[in-house]
């Protein structure tokens, strides 16, 4: 069947040939008459100098070669995804007959034998050699048969004069020798096929050089993959991995002169329109190696860079000496009975012991190693006496950096909107509030978390662990460890984190003797157990896994049920393990089970999970329900790739809810893959201008900037205007990058 | 391009974004408990935080779409999908707008754009939308152009193009290994086993949607990838539907010659086309991406002219006492009728009863016969049954026939306690 279509296209092939030569003029003229006002011409003389080119140097091959190509650009679908989604290609690919440019239908050859001689030859692995050849030699046998051979008288004398071209010869006299049994097919095919193109794309052709022991030993022979829909005929030989910027010989005649090809990419290619936001809270999304791989909790590899900058500047302050707060009450470590002073309202040691209740016990509660027991166990034995202890036993935390407070927004404010513009921006700051938990519950609710983080600093400067104090013997109270899990969570929180780890750093494993209030006998009579909050450690747990160190994250969780990253498998099996917990969020973590699966690409298991909470909502009625169907509806159809459906479901959803944010957010995006780009910018803009208090949610702003950037060159104006709507509406700890006016 | 000249200042703006899948956006929830310094306001501000979930905020995964951050990696066999968009920056309206988008590789340039026709006017800050698809089939250099020819309101025809390069890298690392069952001793027919290693190169995780051989019209296959556990097939690779970067999984097929050609031949010989690989994976809310392998071939195992195959054989035996085999020889060459003499020789341990150097008179081409032989062993253990000999009188030519099949020899007191 193949083969009579093969025959057909040739026949209309061999017609249209005649006909390219006279397309190229035509479309030259055309073209011409285009580039009136040429401006960037690299590419545009590429009609005539290839025209030249090829003409000057074969010509008499020319018909000959012209009808080659046509041999060779027939596409036989083999493959069942033409008709599937690819509707438009068989379209496509007979427009490039017409609008092939003679250079691609005549260089193609030479290179062909070029680079096969030098893919051969580079080959040590024989067993490949012959393994290809066949390949090629069957896979259109039929079809090709004649068209090979002619091809081969045609190319071999041009192989052998490329000197690489004996390299050829040999190697089949070798691979023959390897195998005594030779077949008829593999040494018939062989020397016909040595010019034809394949896409040999062993993906380690240089591990096959300097360890080719390695395949001979596992017997596995290295398979070329292609796509379906590609028949050998375009199996062009591309070089390995190219991954280096390497022009092929036919790019570059493309561009011109091929020595500078490198040189003029760098300023001739336009970039494609993305930005290098890394989001807050999606820090994966930064680059494009983990991008996929984000999944319930991989925050991965790249936290690293959003801290960087934020880290650097933040020890370049602190070199300018201590905050003001630091004079006020500049201590080194106290005395037991002196610190409650610092803090109104700290422990009392009487009425601790009086009013140790059922719950603070429970709360307490931590078992110490076995090491931490005993020196617990000798404090209690010793009362008074003062005790030698290991420093290395000590906790001993200080400020690694102690001013990180700035204002992102203001800076941008000042320097796109002006100064007067700026001075408009009221935020609270650790100096407006009162110096105290009050102030910093009131920074943390306005979202002013870098001041209170500062805050947070100065209180902890107080008590003696300020900057520079790391390693300096101190005591410990509840309040300061309080005041460490704050300033530690919103590190964390503002995707600080490799200034968490620092500060966290002497914390050790939160198991050292002077974290537990039985260290303190006098300043927490009777009282036993752990100091160290217990949102402390899993922060601690989990500061590791946005990290990326997600085995030290599951490491230090150990017993504690939560979600762990990377591996889909556990985390899956953790949620299960959480609904058992959590019954009543049971349908929102089947649904999150789903976009685990979604996300990884398992469209039907994410399937199976979203039919679990279609079932169980039919007992739930109600609205919220209601959302959550449609909502894992239009996620399925996103997984299908039909972003219309998907589309529709979220469109659904926003006429049960008009204010749902994601549903009105998720259809502005499904509203781009749909070619609707003004569409989906007035959806977005409608629903920020309408409830901005909602709605300036960093990833609507990262979307909307998006697709500013992508609608025309003046995106800068309306990316301003965002900028003054944030202004009014968020704290100091609003990611700026979204906006992407960097 | 002329550097002396300004660059001209157009009033059309071209802008191309690659449309990879959309990504969800993901939330760090930091908690802690009411009695906590900051009580429940942590809680508070995840609750009003518009891109969790509702009724469960501390799910990192959320619902929110955020559109590709950057341009990302593109693997062969995936597609490639792209939204050109050509706004009107100028406050005249332009004309006759053409917008082209093609993919040169370095093999062919292909045309990407829905519709070549142009449009006939574009007003002050419009839009001309495209969204182009198209399935990388080459790896290396790809290059995007894009062209737009308009004509001013002046009626000056105006052209500018821009250039997008990017890189299709190889997503998967295929090798396959043939095993030949020649060892079977009930059919004719030769199955053989392909085993084929699959490796993720690509730097994300990868679902596998499916791995199959389709064979060629020669074989049936029998896919070997699931275990039946009560009724139910489960895969042998678990729950783990998906490759992490780097690693390879096993797939192992069996592949039966059709009765057809089985007969026909006799046995099959020389090389042989098994079928070919097919593999569709998913990534990242189901970006989809296939592959085939070129036709597997397979080089049958060198019969020679004369083939000597096992038909029955006991697996235990008694050690110093007599067991028969029976064998079949088959003259596998295309016209040549054979005379052959059998020859027994004696190993270690393998000693066959009957004479040697018998006649086993004509055999035709494509033709068999079989041979009732009895042998014993003399040592204990798994021993190897070697020895045959068959001269061809006519080219005086030995074929030799060694390790044909093994057997268990255990001493017969062991047998009789059992």
């Amino acid at each position: 069947m193949e083969n009579n279509q093969c025959n057909d296209e040739d026949a209309k092939k061999s017609v249209s040939n005649e006909e390219a030569c006279g397309n190229v003029v035509q479309q030259r003229a055309q073209e011409e008459l285009l580039f009136h006002e040429e401006t960037i011409d690299l590419g545009g003389d590429e009609f005539e100098s290839e025209g030249n080119e090829t003409i000057s140097e074969d010509s008499n091959n020319f018909i000959d070669k012209l009808n080659e190509h046509m041999m060779e650009s027939v596409i036989i679908s083999d493959s069942p995804n033409n008709s599937e989604d690819d509707t438009g290609e068989l379209g496509c690919l007979q427009e490039i007959v017409e609008q092939m440019e003679v250079k691609d239908i005549c260089t193609p050859e030479g290179e062909v034998s070029k680079e096969e001689a030098l893919g051969n030859d580079s080959e040590t692995e024989h067993e490949e050699t012959p393994k290809d050849i066949s390949d090629i030699g069957t896979d259109d046998q039929a079809s090709l048969k004649e068209e090979l051979i002619q091809e081969a008288v045609k190319d071999e004398p041009k192989v052998g004069n490329e000197a690489l071209g004996d390299s050829a010869p040999s190697n089949i006299d070798e691979s023959k020798s390897e195998e005594p049994i030779s077949s008829p097919l593999a040494s018939k095919s062989s020397p016909e096929a040595e010019p034809i193109p394949v896409c040999t794309i062993f993906s380690q052709a240089n591990n096959v050089n300097t360890q080719p022991q390695l395949f001979i030993h596992d017997g596995f022979e290295p398979q070329m993959v292609k796509s379906p829909s590609f028949s050998s005929v375009n199996e062009v030989p591309v070089k390995s991995p190219a991954q280096v910027v390497q022009p092929s010989p036919s790019l570059s005649t493309f561009f011109g002169d091929p020595v500078n090809t490198n040189n003029l990419a760098v300023e001739f290619f336009d970039s494609f329109t993305t930005s290098t936001f890394i989001s807050v809270s999606n820090p994966n999304a930064g680059s494009s190696v983990t991008e996929q791989m984000s999944s319930v909790s991989t925050v991965g590899d790249n936290s690293s860079d959003s801290a960087d900058p934020t880290y650097s500047v933040g020890n370049g302050r602190s070199e300018a000496g201590g905050p003001p707060a630091s004079l006020e009450i500049s201590q080194s470590p106290k005395p037991f009975s002196q610190i409650q002073a610092v803090f109104a309202g700290s422990d009392d040691p009487f009425a601790t012991a009086l009013n140790m209740s059922e719950l603070d016990r429970r709360n307490d509660a931590w078992i110490p190693s076995e090491e931490t027991r005993k020196v617990l166990i000798s404090v209690a034995t010793q009362q008074y006496s003062t005790l030698f202890i290991d420093k290395e036993n000590l906790t001993m935390p200080g400020l690694k950096f102690d001013n990180i407070q700035g204002d992102a927004v203001k800076d941008l404010m000042l320097r796109f909107l002006g100064e007067q513009a700026a001075m408009k921006r009221q935020v609270l700051n650790a100096n407006s509030v009162e110096q105290s938990f009050v102030g910093l519950k009131q920074l943390i609710n306005s979202k002013n978390w870098r001041a209170a983080v500062d805050l947070c600093g100065r209180l902890l400067t107080a008590h003696g662990q300020g900057y520079g104090k790391n390693g300096l013997p101190t005591n410990h109270t509840t309040d300061s460890l309080q005041l460490w899990f704050v300033r530690l969570a919103l590190l964390v929180k503002l995707n600080l984190f490799q200034n968490a780890e620092l500060e966290f750093e002497p914390f050790g494993n939160l198991d050292q003797p002077d974290l537990y209030y039985e260290y303190y006998p006098h300043v927490y009579p009777g009282r036993k157990g752990s100091m160290v909050p217990f949102s402390m450690r899993i922060l601690h747990a989990e500061l590791e896994q946005y990290l990326g160190n997600p085995q030290e994250s599951l490491d230090r969780l150990h017993s504690m049920k939560t979600i762990c990253t990377k591996d889909y498998v556990l985390a899956v099996d953790a949620y299960h393990t959480v609904i058992k917990y959590y019954p009543e969020q049971e349908p929102q973590l089947l649904s999150g089970i789903g976009r685990i699966f979604l996300q990884i690409g398992d469209i039907k298991t994410a399937e199976k999970y979203f039919q679990d909470v279609e079932k169980m909502s039919q007992k739930w009625d109600g609205l919220q329900y209601q959302i959550m169907v449609l909502m894992n509806r239009a996620f399925l159809h996103l997984g299908q790739n039909n972003f219309a459906e998907a589309h529709r479901a979220f469109t659904e959803i926003l006429r049960i809810d008009p204010a749902n944010a994601v549903a009105n957010n998720n259809a502005a995006v499904c509203l781009l893959y749909l070619g609707k780009l003004k569409d989906s910018l007035r959806q977005l803009e409608g629903m920020v201008q309408q409830d901005p208090k909602h709605y300036l949610h960093e990833s609507v702003l990262f979307n909307l900037t998006t697709m500013y950037e992508l609608e025309s060159s003046r995106s800068m104006q309306k990316k301003q205007a965002l900028l003054e709507a944030v202004a009014v509406k968020e704290g100091d700890s609003f990611n700026t990058q979204c906006l992407k006016l960097g | 391009m002329d550097v002396n000249q300004p660059k001209q200042e157009h009033l059309l703006a071209l802008k191309v974004m690659r449309l990879t899948k959309p990504t969800l956006f993901t939330n760090i929830p930091v908690t802690c408990e009411e009695r906590d310094l900051p009580g429940d306001l942590l809680n508070q501000l995840m609750k009003d935080d518009p891109s969790t979930v509702k009724g469960a905020e501390t799910l990192m995964l959320g619902e929110m779409l955020t559109l590709p951050q950057n341009f990302g990696n593109i693997f062969l066999g995936e597609t490639f999908s792209s939204y050109i968009s050509v706004h009107n920056d100028s406050n005249q309206v332009v004309k006759d707008i053409l917008v082209k988008a093609d993919l040169q590789t370095s093999s062919q340039r292909l045309n990407l754009s829905a519709s070549s026709a142009a449009v006939a006017e574009l007003k002050s800050d419009c839009c001309i939308d495209d969204v182009i698809h198209h399935e990388v089939k080459e790896i290396g250099t790809h290059i995007l152009v894009c062209a737009v020819s308009y004509t001013t309101q002046t009626g000056e025809k105006m052209y500018f193009r821009k250039f997008f390069k990017f890189q299709v890298l190889k997503p998967l690392d295929v090798k396959t290994k043939f095993y030949n069952a020649e060892s079977d001793l009930s059919s004719v027919t030769d199955e053989v086993f392909l085993e084929a290693q699959i490796q993720n190169i690509t730097t994300s995780p990868m679902f596998m949607e499916k791995v199959s051989l389709e064979p060629s019209i020669m074989y049936n296959v029998a896919e070997l990838n699931t275990v039946n556990k009560t009724g139910e097939s489960v895969s042998t690779f678990g729950s783990r539907t998906y490759l992490q970067p780097m690693d390879t999984r096993q797939y192992l097929y069996c592949l039966k010659p059709k009765q057809e050609f089985a007969e026909k031949a006799g046995v099959i010989k020389g090389v042989t086309v098994i079928g070919k690989l097919d593999i569709v994976w998913k990534t990242n809310l189901g970006e989809r991406g296939r592959l085939q392998t070129s036709q597997l071939q397979r080089m049958a195992p060198g019969y020679g002219d004369v083939r000597l195959s096992l038909e029955t054989i006991p697996d235990t035996v008694n050690l110093e006492e007599p067991f028969d085999i029976t064998c079949k020889i088959t003259n596998c060459s295309s016209e040549r009728t054979m005379d052959l003499v059998l020859e027994m020789c004696n190993t270690n341990s393998i000693h066959w009863c009957g004479v040697s150097g018998r006649q086993l008179g004509k055999l035709h081409p494509s033709s068999s016969l079989h041979l009732a032989l009895t042998l014993l062993s003399s040592v204990q253990g798994l021993q190897s049954v070697s020895g045959l000999r068959l001269m061809d009188t006519f080219l005086k030519r030995t074929y030799e026939y060694d390790d044909i099949a093994q057997v268990c020899v255990i001493s017969s007191k062991v047998k009789e306690e059992h």
